[in-house]
């Protein structure tokens, strides 16, 4: 019975359509139009409407699939949760950047040299700084801006002591392979759309970079100058605006060890760490500012990557950023194309990747690691995707072939560990707080009151933070082992729940980074010290069984195709959709089909 | 009374009064700019350069002094050095380093201090400075203050609300559909909206489209059960032959704006678009076209090492407010224009492990307007933790409430909280 | 309570109480009850907007238009005009604009006058083949209402997705006014000819209508 009655709605439509047609019903095939093809109908599309074998219920069927209709749902839940991050968070790990500072060449031509500040060398002149010094140049190198002095050439010598010219990754496709010869042409824009360097990156047909930036090396050693630790007035080495940097704790104590390059720690405490093959680990900026042109990078793809509406050099930051919102993007549309479980949502391990994505994963997600943590031991973090899990072929120019990643790593957990969730949302609490309102409707208002000052740490107890805290603190526990505005994990067995030693005054630099110490525990753990171990993968669940979670979907999709709220008169029809929703598998595409069939909608945007 | 009658009515009397010009108008104008971010009040309005309790006030060790033109450097520690809090003679205010150029217009500003937020939440605090509501659902339930603003005094103007990045909110239905603000992404976007070739059509044949489509647009209304949906497109297809003359856009183009204010700092490191939006804003002003211009100005939102910059942004901030307000005594126009400055919420009196600051709970505000008491602050936090202090703290719907108390507006109309504080009032 | 009040009267009286029909209980107060159509008319979201404008420009992609549209000064850039459409930012959470402004308006006349004048540059001046022909997809001849009504069905189908028969009555007759006003405005051919110009017209006037621009 209730099946039949279910697809009345559809009988009814496909009766009307063999009789005359009439305004509503033009309005309503151009409604369904709008929200299922994302466009309105063509003078075709008309026509086959009006044809009295047309089927609307099987039109339907076949629109509630494809690009356009994910689209629609994707719109959604991009206005709910808003994953693009804008200048506020800049993404310019020292390692990552090669900027370039401009010397006149032993010719007495401009000579571009790319460099990365920071980089580690054993002269104490440059080390952490430009490979080419005073001497050689005859112009100082101030930080993030441009040499300035009376330059003049640099000796062939310094040249090839210091130097070197790479066949870089964004000038050649092939750059893996011993003798690149495919380089950046015309046909490139038709095999790499959506790649196009800076113009400043072409200005020169190749690149010469410091030799220790060459370096291909995935591990070093870790490196100790025994320089003794620079003070305020000391003499500074050469002709440097900067001191050199000092030998860290962890330096010393882990002297010669073996050391990632795929790291920040790596980067800090060793010679030997460079930028890999074909300067693969690293972005090229056309300057040596903070932020430097890299690539054309669109601001606006409201209709996806690949129809941008602007093409403008950007900084090279907004390059991985570009990736990260898209990567989401990606993932959403996925899960609405394939009608999947919507849950997968927050608890899928898979994602897609294109090739600057890869990049970033096999490469990049390292750098913010470890700071402190070196000093606790934890020197190579545990990976945000499986580099294994990483499709081989994707070179870093391919911005438009998306390949599958099965399974990220045990950590993932839908968008809940996907970089642009982490860093739009960068605090535990924001991570905890927005999952809140766009899964299961909820938000958290504040209490009109005093707050008085007080020492209690707890915010569960704290009066006039506790009514929202009470909720919001154990929610954000799920987020204890990721870093803060960042992906890096903090594994239990580097970091444990409590730490004997990051009790007391004595406590190493690091604990104050990652361990709270008033409650002497992980930082944001303290509400719920469970539901850290559990990680977002425990979140998403804890999401997904809520009695909320359901009817917070059907609401906001319904909301969406009516155009408006829901009312207390919607109720029963709200309950039925849910169920219908549950029972479907948590699958968008009945709810949708129950919605667009509907006397509510049909009748939502007739103006008689 | 049928809904449809009703609502013709309703519409009817909207429009009666004609659209610009004729109408007496209350020859205000306002200025709304959200310091988006959360600002560092110990930096200029609410001043610490003591270690006491939580507060650990800007200093060496976390600030870039470079062209900071209020720091006076005092001993903090041994090896630190402070700032030494401007204390004027003739206004009982104090004020921090960031305050920058607009420490010259001290007698000309109402700040108020201990605004108590109840949130750290970006959007919320936002809402909540702008509408005096919290968020509901992710959604602002109420209008924010530019719009109810423009509804009460503006909509007669071309232009009633121009809102360039600014948190507008336009809630309900009984609003005048003209007030609903015009969200642009920045000022220069306007005049390339308004430009029409002369190659095709000309102005007559506009005028044609534009009479037919208004014509279109109340035909459809009559037989509309939700009538004010057209009735608002005929108005605002009514009201573009004026934007559209040459005259505006060539005005309006960002060329055009530096060129007839030069004195505003358009290539500052973090606010030059906020230059833009204060150019636009005294431009049209001076053209009577608007009545409302909100903007944002951003870049305060400080959690690392980017801390060390914060007091040049508040002085970038400032500088550009100090600056329009010159230009608009300049242009005869301070005496009645008024402006209101919020942010997020304030910073934490601490600096945290990145050597930043963090999102806290407190505020303030400032206002420059001759209908408020001038050289004076309100509210005020405790001197160990930076909370809102007193009996009862002052909240950003009290100072919206007494800010359209200020212009004769019911603030019930818009408010559901906030109490006037008269004595803020002139 | 009523009618166990009765059937206790009817057992303690003697004899039959009749029974009659209720009376209608007296009022205590009114309540409203909001019986409003709760749907309304909203603006269409500008992606849709802008997808269903790409494909009246023949299919071109975004950057595509942008350069055919700029000769002339007809067009800027998209970045110039996508968030006066409405477009959400969500890198600093700007929200979606659902309702519209004399800004919004003012911007989607832009768009409509460059994609009404290149459609009759392509499609009517070099006399595109009919079946290449996006949106003049008819013989422009206009000497007379019911010659002009047959084009103006395809524009109408086009813009606001259902045949003009289903339009009030005198819609087509207002806008052949408009195609006459504009003709007669453009004697000479410059660059269009006169027809060209005012069928121009009224494609931009279509592509402007409340009906085009709300869902």
């Amino acid at each position: 019975m209730v099946r039949w009655i279910r697809f009345l709605p559809v009988i009814a439509l496909v009766a009307t359509a063999r009789a005359e047609l009439t305004l509503p019903d033009f309005r309503y095939f151009r409604t369904l139009s709008i929200d299922l093809q994302g466009r309105p109908p063509t003078r075709d599309e008309l026509d086959a409407f009006e044809q009295s074998n047309f089927d609307l219920g099987a039109w339907i069927d076949t629109h509630t699939t494809g690009p356009a209709y994910a689209e629609r749902l994707e719109r959604i839940y991009m206005d709910l949760l808003r994953l693009d991050v804008g200048p506020t968070f800049q993404f310019v790990p020292n390692s990552l950047v090669l900027r370039r500072q401009q010397v006149m060449g032993p010719d007495g031509m401009p000579l571009y040299v790319y460099f990365r500040r920071g980089q580690r060398r054993v002269d104490p002149a440059t080390d952490g700084d430009f490979c080419l010094s005073f001497d050689d140049t005859g112009m100082d190198f101030p930080p993030n801006a441009a040499g300035v002095g009376t330059p003049r050439p640099v000796p062939q010598k310094s040249l090839d002591d210091k130097t070197v010219v790479v066949k870089a990754w964004w000038l050649f496709a092939d750059y893996r392979s011993p003798s690149p010869v495919d380089r950046i042409g015309p046909d490139w824009k038709r095999r790499f759309p959506g790649f196009e360097p800076a113009p400043g990156l072409l200005e020169d047909g190749s690149v010469r970079v410091c030799k220790e930036e060459a370096q291909t090396a995935e591990s070093g050693t870790v490196y100790v100058s025994g320089r003794p630790p620079f003070k305020k007035g000391d003499p500074l080495p050469g002709h440097r605006e900067t001191p050199p940097p000092n030998d860290s704790g962890f330096a010393r104590a882990n002297r010669g060890r073996a050391v990632s390059c795929l790291t920040g720690t790596g980067f800090q405490n060793s010679v030997d760490c460079g930028c890999g093959v074909g300067l693969e680990r690293c972005l090229p900026g056309a300057g040596p500012q903070f932020d430097p042109p890299g690539f054309f990078t669109p601001t606006h793809v409201p209709l996806g990557d690949a129809l941008p509406f602007d093409a403008n050099p950007k900084n090279v930051s907004e390059w991985p950023k570009l990736w990260w919102s898209q990567e989401a993007r990606r993932f959403l549309d996925k899960i609405f194309e394939e009608d999947r479980d919507f849950r997968e949502l927050l608890t899928s391990h898979a994602t897609e990747v294109n090739g600057p994505l890869a990049q970033f994963y096999r490469f990049m997600t390292g750098a913010t690691c470890c700071g402190s943590g070196a000093d606790a031991g934890y020197t190579e973090p545990e990976p945000l995707v499986d580099p294994g899990s990483l499709p081989q072929a994707l070179v870093p120019e391919d911005t438009a072939t998306w390949l599958p990643v099965a399974d990220r790593g045990p950590h993932a957990s839908g968008i809940l560990t996907m970089p642009i969730f982490l860093t739009k949302y960068g605090s535990r609490r924001a991570r905890a707080h927005v999952a809140y309102n766009a899964f299961l409707c909820k938000d958290f208002v504040a209490d009109t009151a005093r707050l008085a000052p007080s020492t209690e740490p707890d915010l569960t107890k704290r009066p006039g933070c506790s009514t929202c805290h009470q909720t919001l603190e154990p929610m954000a526990a799920y987020f204890t082992r990721i870093a803060e505005s960042d992906w890096t994990w903090l594994p239990a067995h580097v970091f444990p729940m409590e730490q004997a030693r990051c009790k007391g005054d004595k406590a190493p630099g690091f604990c104050k980074q990652v361990y709270d110490p008033a409650f002497n525990k992980l930082r944001s753990a303290y509400a719920a010290p469970s539901h850290a171990e559990a990680g977002p993968a425990g979140f998403a669940q804890d999401i997904i069984g809520a009695p909320e979670f359901a009817p917070c979907v059907v609401q906001n999709v319904a909301q969406s195709f009516l155009g408006r709220p829901l009312e207390p008169e919607d109720e029963p029809w709200k309950v039925e959709l849910t169920k219908l929703f549950v029972d479907g598998g948590y699958r968008m595409r009945p709810l949708v089909r129950a919605i667009v069939t509907s006397p509510r909608y049909k009748k939502g945007n007739d103006a008689r | 009374m049928k809904r449809r009658t009703f609502l013709q009515l309703l519409g009817a009397s909207a429009l009666s009064r004609p659209l610009w010009g004729a109408v007496k108008h209350t020859e205000q104008y306002f200025i709304f700019i959200h310091a988006a971010g959360g600002w560092d009040v110990t930096l200029w309005a609410d001043p610490r350069n003591e270690r006491k309790g939580l507060v650990e006030p800007a200093s060496t060790d976390n600030t870039d002094l470079t062209a900071l033109t209020h720091w006076k450097k005092v001993a903090l520690d041994s090896d630190t050095d402070t700032f030494e809090i401007l204390a004027p003679s003739d206004v009982p205010m104090t004020f921090g380093p960031g305050i920058g150029d607009l420490y010259d217009l001290r007698d000309r500003l109402t700040i108020v201090n201990g605004l108590a937020m109840n949130t750290v939440s970006h959007p919320d605090g936002t809402c909540f400075s702008a509408t005096g509501r919290h968020l509901a659902g992710g959604r602002a339930p109420a209008s924010s203050i530019d719009v109810a603003i423009a509804n009460e005094l503006g909509v007669s103007q071309l232009l009633p609300d121009v809102s360039i990045q600014f948190p507008s909110a336009y809630i309900g239905d009984s609003l005048d559909r003209r007030a609903i603000p015009l969200r642009v992404p920045s000022a220069a976007t306007i005049a390339k909206s308004l430009a029409r070739s002369d190659a095709y059509f000309n102005d007559d044949d506009r005028a044609s489209i534009t009479a037919l489509l208004t014509d279109e647009a109340h035909a459809l209304a009559k037989h509309s059960a939700f009538p004010e949906t057209y009735e608002r497109l005929a108005a605002q297809e009514s009201a573009l032959p004026k934007l559209l003359g040459n005259e505006l856009k060539a005005a309006f183009t960002p060329q055009a704006l530096m060129a007839a204010y030069p004195q505003l700092d358009y290539k500052a490191k973090t606010l030059g678009q906020g230059a833009l939006g204060a150019a636009f804003a005294v431009e049209a002003m001076k053209r009577n076209l608007v009545r409302v211009v909100s903007f944002a100005l951003g870049g305060l939102d400080t959690h690392n090492q980017n801390y060390k910059f914060h007091a040049h942004t508040q002085q970038e901030l400032f500088g550009t407010i100090a600056t329009m307000v010159k230009l608009l005594d300049d242009a005869k126009l301070s005496d009645r224009t008024h402006i209101l400055v919020f942010s997020d919420f304030c910073r934490t009196p601490q600096i945290n492990l990145a050597g930043g600051r963090d999102h806290y709970p407190n505020n303030s505000a400032l206002v420059i307007s001759p209908r408020f008491k001038r050289g004076r602050v309100f509210g005020k936090t405790d001197h160990e933790q930076l909370l809102p202090a007193g009996d009862k703290p002052l909240s950003p719907p009290d100072l919206l409430a007494t800010f359209l108390a200020a212009f004769n507006i019911d603030p019930r109309r818009y408010l559901r909280d906030g109490d006037v504080i008269k004595d803020m009032l002139a | 309570m009523r009618a166990s009040a009765l059937v206790l009267l009817a057992a303690c009286g003697a004899g039959t109480v009749k029974p009659s029909a209720p009376a209608p209980l007296p009022a205590e107060h009114q309540v409203v009850l909001d019986t409003t159509p709760k749907e309304r008319r909203r603006m269409l979201p500008p992606e849709v907007y802008l997808r269903a404008y790409l494909g009246w420009f023949g299919g071109l992609a975004p950057l595509d238009v942008q350069n055919r549209a700029r000769p002339k000064g007809l067009f800027d850039a998209w970045e110039d005009y996508l968030s006066a459409l409405g477009l959400p930012d969500y890198k600093i959470d700007l929200p979606r604009q659902t309702q519209s402004n004399t800004l919004m308006l003012a911007t989607l006349g832009r768009l409509g006058e460059v994609l009404c004048v290149r459609a009759a540059e392509h499609d009517l001046h070099v006399k595109t083949p009919l079946d290449q022909r996006v949106v003049f997809a008819f013989d422009p001849k206009a000497g007379s209402l019911d010659e002009f009504s047959v084009g103006f069905d395809v524009l109408h189908r086009t813009f606001l997705g259902y045949p003009v028969r289903l339009a009030p009555a005198d819609r087509a007759q207002k806008f052949y006014a408009l195609f006459d006003e504009v003709r007669a405005r453009h004697k000479a051919k410059n660059p269009l000819s006169p027809d060209e110009t005012a069928w121009a017209a009224v494609c931009a006037a279509l592509v402007q209508h409340p009906e085009a621009e709300l869902y």
